[in-house]
């Protein structure tokens, strides 16, 4: 009956709305810095978790485990930070080279980002390394989330950490 | 202090690095309302898009639909063995005997469903084709109306019933040409000629046209032998493109005509040919022949052969129109 679906679908619609309100509230600025360690662009990691925010939202009704909502949202952040890298470096391979002197609309807190010894030997790690030091060290999730996460094995989350962690030794080493 | 010397980064370490490192990043005050924004603009274009994608989806299945359909097709398509695929027809390399002349046989001549069966011995030739098959008649496989039992036949063209000689069903008469024991039909459709090989001894003398089932496609009915006053005829029937073939009397009914006597007995036997088959009769007189005991017995030219229809009716006639159906009555005789 028509009527009847229709009073479920804004049911649904009114849960995802309160549901995304707390995720928002609790867990925004965290997902925004964690996407700020994956992407190699600080201006970017809003849009990514706004666009996650709102996929999560519109899923809101297939979504099977809502108590897993925020382990969703993580793994769709890390899922639009890959694909964004991945446009980056098509658009990067065909970009005229920047002016020497344009400055960053978002000069300031993130300059100071930008800036970080770690931020700049984390960037040099490759993208598996980079996310699997990210999701265990900054996240503060277990091996198996990681590589739930990851969409891979524990015992590569276990590797990639190790490699990661050798790297970063070195390179931070070298930058003191 | 070399590298390989240098202690590795703790976790504990890098985590307080990593932390202090994006502390920076504030988020943007607007960022619930983008995502407000977001959910908006995707709740807008879902709707339109739902209903491209099902329209789209309709499409393609009413397009899958047209193009799996069967196309309703006009061509026959021919197998490569004809003969094999015709159960009534004679096959033309069968050679049955024709009989001697003046040897005695048969038309039986039975009674009524409740008088006694009576046989008139007719002394005339053996028909020289003797019946090729024994199987069963198809029950409603006779009379009128389209034959279903022909799937090979082109489509009808013509009218029903169809002109004498229309042997394809196109509405023109065929040309057909007698030489020997080669029956030649030639179809105003086109194509190559059919020919029919009438058994050893058989002559083809003159041939009518004439569509003895209705079914717009006209039969041939051909004279094959004569000794005396008697004449054995054989039916002829179009079973497919190119291919026409002589009908085996499963009737066990010959269809002859002409007149006999034997000491105070006369025979006498002739056939008509109608829509609904050919009507054949036989009539036995025993008082010098004055009066006939007539039986008449209604044959179906079917694609099973010629086959009997109904209960054969029996009446005594005066002479005079007995006689007159000691014919062949069956259109215009060519040549």
């Amino acid at each position: 009956m028509p009527a009847r679906s229709d009073a479920a679908r804004s049911a649904v619609a009114r849960d995802a709305d309160q549901a995304l309100t707390a995720l928002y509230s609790e867990h925004y600025r965290s997902l925004v810095r964690l996407a700020a360690l994956l992407l190699d662009d600080i201006g970017l990691c809003e849009e990514v978790v706004q666009d996650a925010y709102i996929r999560v939202h519109g899923a809101w009704g297939r979504l099977q485990d809502k108590d897993k909502a925020l382990a969703y949202l993580r793994q769709t952040v890390v899922n639009l930070a890959r694909s964004t890298l991945r446009r980056r470096l098509v658009a990067l391979k065909h970009a005229p080279k920047p002016m020497p002197d344009a400055a960053s609309a978002e000069e300031g807190a993130y300059s100071l980002v930008e800036r970080a010894a770690v931020i700049q030997a984390l960037r040099e790690l490759p993208r598996r390394q980079r996310e699997a030091v990210v999701l265990r060290y900054y996240a503060d999730m277990s091996e198996a989330d990681a590589a739930a996460v990851m969409g891979c094995s524990v015992g590569s989350v276990k590797a990639y950490t190790s490699r990661g962690l050798a790297a970063l030794s070195t390179k931070l080493a070298d930058l003191r | 202090m070399n590298g390989s010397e240098q202690s590795q980064l703790s976790p504990q370490e890098l985590s307080r690095l990593l932390h202090a490192a994006v502390d920076p990043v504030r988020p943007s005050p607007e960022g619930y309302q983008r995502i407000q924004a977001g959910i908006e603009r995707r709740g807008r274009w879902r709707v339109p898009l739902y209903a491209a994608g099902g329209a789209v989806l309709a499409g393609l299945v009413v397009l899958s639909v047209l193009l799996l359909r069967p196309a309703p097709s006009s061509q026959v398509v021919e197998p490569a063995n004809r003969v094999s695929l015709v159960p009534g027809g004679t096959t033309v390399r069968s050679s049955p005997s024709v009989g001697s002349s003046g040897t005695a046989a048969t038309p039986r001549v039975t009674s009524g469903p409740d008088g006694p069966s009576q046989t008139a011995t007719l002394p005339v030739l053996t028909p020289p084709i003797s019946p090729l098959t024994t199987r069963p008649v198809t029950p409603g496989s006779t009379g009128t109306g389209p034959d279903e039992n022909s799937p090979t036949r082109p489509p009808l063209l013509g009218d029903r019933p169809a002109i004498p000689g229309d042997v394809d069903g196109d509405g023109k008469a065929d040309t057909v040409r007698l030489s020997g024991a080669v029956v030649e039909v030639t179809p105003s459709r086109g194509g190559a000629p059919a020919r029919v090989v009438l058994p050893d001894g058989a002559t083809a003398s003159r041939w009518s046209g004439f569509d003895l089932d209705g079914d717009g496609f006209s039969e041939l009915v051909v004279q094959i032998g004569s000794s005396g006053d008697v004449k054995q005829f054989a039916v002829l029937r179009f079973m497919a493109a190119g291919q026409v073939s002589m009908l085996a009397d499963a009737a066990e009914q010959p269809v002859i005509t002409g007149t006999a006597s034997t000491g105070s007995t006369t025979t006498g036997a002739g056939f008509s040919c109608s829509t609904n088959g050919l009507r054949l009769v036989a009539g036995v007189s025993t008082d010098g022949g004055a009066n006939y005991d007539v039986t008449t017995t209604t044959i179906a030219a079917t694609i099973d052969g010629l086959t009997k229809v109904g209960t054969p009716s029996r009446s005594t006639v005066p002479a005079a129109t007995a006689t007159t159906s000691f014919d062949a009555l069956c259109g215009t005789w060519n040549p």
